[in-house]
């Protein structure tokens, strides 16, 4: 059900973000929403849906990439997720709802979290679901002792790991699961979407395909159903009409979903144009005009993603915080954003913490455009003749938009105020391979995107007292802050929202919220990152498409699509 | 060896290359611009734009100083991995003829293993295991041509040393050093420039087809492959910025092989209009 | 001839165990670890070395190699680290479809190549041998991508007669003339450099044969001029098909550029991804495969030769 309810600050959030950026809502998909709700939807068709790269393992446990996740998405429902069927205008990130949890309650002392499972809910194998079947999933990401135990799972919920203490079944439909500390994030970690999401698989299809095999048999509870994949070619999925949630109002509508890996954006592009695919993402920026002009739907809105290079903190030059905001404000994002990505992006100056999320502050004024101050503070710093840096990039990636370009971009711009700044760049995956493994020693900063709706992520990108991986998990610049760790602490561990409150729809209270936004403020002014932009996650489509909602995360459901 | 300034395919090849090769080489001098000079709001002008007589590129960049810039990469990368493995491989060919036995066994034994790899599959190893940058692509296009230089070599020097001349100097007591350099090796120097003539022009192309798929050079360092891999993006809007630098190496390509063909008619008059991949010995096509 | 045989078998065996070892040995010499990138960006060294425990990555190089090659030997390739795909399913899809775009190229430049060649020998100097010794000049200067390129700019962009890129559309039926219609560009751009090649030396061939003493004798004995023909393209086929295998063989991989430029899903652009991403099985049971087909297109021209030049099967 499409939320109405505006909550006052994001509504906020936007609005400013759309005043900042100049074109926001204009090229945003506002009549896109006015048409679905008014025109019927219709059953059947068949859609091709280009995306920028080969799917990894179709196996929500231990997907690996966020374009795998959008894929895997339709086919698996978890306990609570966020709602996919509301626009990014109406608040971001989406409220949670239930899914395969019909309501949850959290005890006062915010260690046990009871979900009441929905009844009569069928597997697309035919297997019951119920909470022999959950217990069975969470055993498989987190029971190093049960056979079906899947290491990959574990180590993409590793922060998980740390807060779980053990997952009970109650009744067939209800499952207690208790937490060692106070971790108020949890329940948006549950509903989270993209590597390793805790979906519900079939226990018997587990059992039979065991845990390599799943990936070329995914079984699950969504609205739509695996048919084939031909590795390079295409993944078909085809409607579920034994849908737990299918209606005439919300669908699922389309009969198949054909997914084309395309990893060159031109030939996506094409195309689109050529009538091949019906719907695209990650479009090239430059191709923007053309495409509105000949009538293709241009979608975008504010997702929870941050484009930034991390500061290599254990490089002596780092280690002053001026020079760290000197970079900040060398930096021309607007005309970044403007110029070479045409708006399909954001600039970075409210803080670290993104629009899509929920500490997100559009009245917080961080590093705007400013030279003149760059170069003081650099002088200020020791530096009155500028210095010289080598920093690193991937050549492309998932969610990287187009690395190089926007790097030589801000390369130009810190030459202007007397910062050498070299570039190295090498292909994604030994690039992320190597910033994973902490192995950007000798460089200046490492680049990355990233980005989740809970603000738990500013811990994981910042914090240091909590080691998720060994080398720090995203914090791979060695950034060590115990004051903002504090906060952050205290902000996690706040107490459950109560009725009422305003945040109670995330699982989460107004001071956690609070907290979190300080500890935003706090980060933002030592820059332990130097900002760049967050993606609008443009997808276009033709005019056949009808129902496609552009939610403030970086996931959309087919459900709600319908070609007519 | 007055034939080849006769022969007019030579000359007109030679210029091409000698004026490309000057100007690349001078592009400090002669290019507009700085190749990395990012002009804000001015991506994919096209050709003829006031102040840019060959457009600029997806990201902004003045694509003659670009091609300028890039030429020195380019060319060099195609060039001296033949000359270093001219020379490797021929030492090495010539100590696997000389001494014969298990020598020659062992060599020629690794370099089947190797030839059992498609050049551009053992590139692609190669640089996989080197990493980008270009040092490290043109070892690997070096190791890469280094099986084929030392066959030749082998098979030419093989053939020489049945000569009665080289078995006189064997049994005058010469050295072995002294017989590969001075009995040998002169007589295989005119297959070794037909071959080399006829190779380069193949590793330009094959230099910027590895640039082209990402392996050899690091961005933002420009080079023809990556010019025209990068300008495959905006190939709808903006057509000429991949086109443009193929067009320059198409014309290098061309000379070359005009050098090519008339060094080999000059140096092989038996084997006049005879092309490359005629002999199997000289240069097996890849 | 069996013995012959059996030593060439042999030989074959020994190339195919040498290449499997430098390909093992290779992949390991690359740096980076693939553990780390499957395990994810919060994994912890206790939970990655239990997913190199999972995929047999911790014991000694030459146990791995051992079981690998046990496996291998029984048409067992392994899975695919980053799909689960097993290796042999992924790669007989894409090999099929660089098979097609190697036939669908060397069919153009032996069309073109043997004809022109054959013309040119037989008048040379004169206007088809011009234009043929430009063509074959071209072929072999351009770049395999950038001509791609072009032909995308030409014939699919501006002149919309064929499709861009893919190998079937993405609602078409998938049928034959669906494939040819996507082969077709990709395959023109595939053979300019086969087409040179051949085109030159099937020319020199002819050249060669013509001026052979027994041709003059069979023209003054008054023998027509097309069975003359007949007679020395056959004399010249050894070497014209000598070089056209060796083409044929050489596209299996050169095909790599043609496939990134049209997006054709074969074996080149397979085995450059499971290169560059560390994905061990498929690496390596990609080269296997592409060493043992690059072998057999050489074994079978060596085993044709003889069929016709019959100073080899004297010999």
């Amino acid at each position: 059900m499409a939320n109405h309810h505006w909550n006052s600050v994001n509504r906020r959030a936007l609005m400013a973000g759309a005043a900042a950026s100049g074109s926001l809502l204009a090229l945003s998909g506002i009549d896109n929403i006015a048409r679905a709700q008014t025109a019927t939807p219709k059953s059947g068709g068949t859609i091709v849906y280009a995306m920028e790269a080969e799917p990894d393992i179709l196996d929500p446990h231990a997907c690996g990439g966020w374009h795998t996740s959008r894929l895997v998405l339709q086919m698996y429902d978890q306990l609570v997720e966020h709602d996919l069927t509301a626009s990014w205008q109406q608040g971001a990130p989406p409220k949670l709802v239930g899914s395969l949890a019909e309501r949850w309650e959290i005890s006062p002392d915010g260690l046990e979290y009871k979900f009441f499972l929905r009844k009569g809910v069928k597997f697309h194998d035919g297997t019951a679901f119920d909470a022999d079947a959950v217990k069975y999933n969470f055993d498989r990401i987190f029971n190093e002792d049960a056979p079906q135990f899947y290491a990959r799972a574990k180590a993409y919920r590793a922060a998980d790991v740390y807060f779980l203490k053990s997952v009970e079944v109650v009744d067939p439909s209800m499952v207690k699961i208790i937490l060692k500390e106070p971790f108020n994030s949890f329940l948006l970690r549950l509903a989270n979407l993209g590597p390793g999401m805790v979906s519900m698989i079939s226990p018997t299809a587990l059992k039979k395909y065991g845990n390599e095999g799943i990936a070329l048999h995914p079984t699950g509870t969504g609205p739509f159903r695996f048919v084939e994949r031909v590795p390079g070619d295409r993944v078909v999925l085809e409607k579920n009409p034994d849908y737990w949630g299918g209606n005439p109002k919300m669908g699922p509508f389309l009969d198949r979903i054909v997914v084309k890996p395309v990893s060159d954006a031109a030939a996506r592009v094409a195309g689109l144009r050529a009538g091949a695919f019906d719907m695209i993402i990650v479009p090239v920026p430059d191709s923007k005009q053309q495409l509105i002009s000949e009538g293709f739907v241009w979608d975008q809105g504010t997702v929870h993603h941050n484009w930034y290079w991390a500061f290599n903190m254990r490089d002596p030059i780092f280690k002053d915080k001026r020079v760290r905001q000197a970079f900040n404000y060398a930096v021309d994002r607007q005309a970044l954003c403007h110029d070479l990505l045409h708006d399909t992006a954001f600039p970075m100056e409210h803080g670290i913490v993104p629009p899509g999320m929920l500490s997100y502050d559009p009245d917080f004024k961080a590093y705007s455009y400013d030279p003149a101050k760059a170069r003081r503070l650099l002088a200020e710093a020791g530096h009155p003749n500028g210095l010289s840096t080598t920093f690193v990039t991937s050549t492309d990636g998932s969610g990287q938009l187009i690395p190089v370009p926007i790097a030589e971009r801000v390369q130009a711009n810190l030459r202007t105020v007397g910062i050498d700044m070299k570039l190295q760049s090498s292909e994604w995956v030994s690039y992320f391979t190597k910033w994973i493994s902490g192995g950007f020693k000798d460089v200046g900063a490492a680049q990355m995107s990233f980005g989740a709706p809970d603000p738990f992520w500013l811990e994981q990108t910042i914090g240091c007292t909590f080691f998720v991986g060994e080398v720090g998990g995203l914090n791979t610049g060695y950034y060590c802050n115990p004051a903002i760790d504090e906060v952050m602490k205290a902000a996690r561990q706040a107490q459950p929202p109560k009725n009422g409150d305003p945040y109670a729809a995330w699982g989460l209270s107004k001071e956690a919220v609070a907290l979190w936004a300080k500890a935003n403020r706090m980060a933002t002014e030592d820059a332990p990152l130097l900002l760049v932009l967050s993606d609008l996650n443009p997808f276009v489509y033709n005019k056949k498409v009808h129902g496609k909602v552009q939610t403030a995360l970086e996931w959309f459901t087919f459900r709600t699509i319908w070609l007519g | 060896m007055p034939i080849i300034l006769r022969d007019g395919r030579i000359i007109f090849g030679g210029c091409v290359v000698a004026v490309i090769g000057l100007l690349t080489l001078a592009a400090p001098l002669v290019s507009p611009y700085d190749p990395l000079q990012v002009f804000s709001g001015l991506r994919n002008a096209p050709l003829g734009t006031a102040g840019h007589l060959l457009g600029t590129d997806q990201a902004g960049r003045d694509i003659l100083s670009r091609v300028l810039w890039g030429g020195r990469v380019s060319l060099v990368i195609g060039t001296v991995p033949v000359a270093v493995s001219l020379a490797i491989g021929t030492c090495l060919g010539l100590i696997a003829a000389y001494y014969g036995r298990w020598v020659e066994f062992l060599i020629l034994r690794l370099m089947e293993i190797l030839f059992a790899f498609p050049l551009i599959l053992l590139a692609i190893l190669a640089a996989a295991v080197l990493g980008k940058g270009m040092l490290n692509a043109m070892t690997a296009m070096t190791i890469v041509v280094i099986p084929y230089v030392i066959r030749a070599v082998h098979a030419a020097a093989k053939s020489t040393m049945g000569m009665t001349y080289v078995e006189a100097a064997i049994i005058r007591g010469a050295g072995p050093w002294r017989i590969m350099l001075s009995e040998i090796l002169p007589n295989i120097v005119s297959s070794l420039v037909v071959f080399a003539t006829s190779v380069m022009p193949i590793f330009i192309i094959f230099s910027a087809g590895l640039s082209y798929l990402g392996l050899a050079i690091e961005p933002p360092t420009p080079d023809w492959g990556i010019m025209i891999a990068e300008g495959q993006q905006v190939i709808q809007t903006a057509p000429h910025v991949p086109t443009v630098p193929g067009i320059v190496l198409l014309l290098v390509a061309i000379s070359m092989n005009l050098i090519g063909d008339g060094v080999q008619d000059a140096l092989n008059p038996s084997s006049r209009r005879r092309p490359v991949g005629a002999d199997p010995q000289l240069s097996r096509p890849i | 001839m069996a013995r012959y045989l059996l030593r060439r078998a042999a030989y074959f065996l020994f190339i195919l165990v040498g290449v499997s070892i430098v390909i093992f040995t290779t992949m390991r010499l690359v740096p980076g670890d693939p553990i780390v990138y499957l395990a994810g960006p919060f994994a912890t060294a206790k939970q990655r070395a239990a997913i190199r425990e999972s995929y047999g990555l911790d014991k000694p190089v030459v146990v791995q190699y051992g079981r690998w090659l046990a496996k291998a030997a029984q048409g067992d390739l392994g899975r695919s680290m980053q799909l689960h795909v097993p290796v042999t399913e992924l790669l007989f899809g894409k090999l099929r479809n660089t098979l097609l775009l190697v036939a669908g190229s060397m069919f153009i430049a032996i069309l073109v190549g043997w004809s022109l060649g054959i013309l040119s020998g037989f008048r040379p100097n004169g206007l088809i041998d011009r234009i043929g010794l430009v063509v074959a000049l071209a072929g072999i200067s351009l770049p395999a991508f950038w001509f791609g390129m072009l032909l995308i700019i030409a014939f699919a962009i501006n002149l919309p007669w064929f499709p861009a890129n893919g190998i079937v559309s993405e609602r078409g039926d998938g049928g034959v003339f669906d494939v040819l219609w996507h082969l077709f560009l990709p395959a023109v751009a595939t053979a300019a450099l086969p087409c040179g090649v051949m085109l030159r030396m099937t020319r020199t061939a002819v050249l060669e044969i013509r001026r052979m003493t027994f041709v003059r004798a069979l023209a003054a004995k008054g023998l027509p001029g097309r069975a003359l023909a007949v007679h020395v393209i056959w004399n010249a086929l050894p070497n014209i098909l000598n070089v056209t295998g060796m083409q044929a063989g050489f596209l299996l991989t050169a095909a790599i550029f043609s496939e990134v430029v049209f997006s054709w899903p074969g074996l080149g652009l397979q085995i450059y991804a499971a290169v560059t991403s560390q994905d061990y099985t498929v690496a390596q049971g990609a080269v296997l495969f592409i060493c043992i087909l690059f072998l057999l297109f050489n074994v079978v021209v060596d085993v044709l030769r003889p069929i016709f030049d019959p100073r080899i099967r004297m010999a």
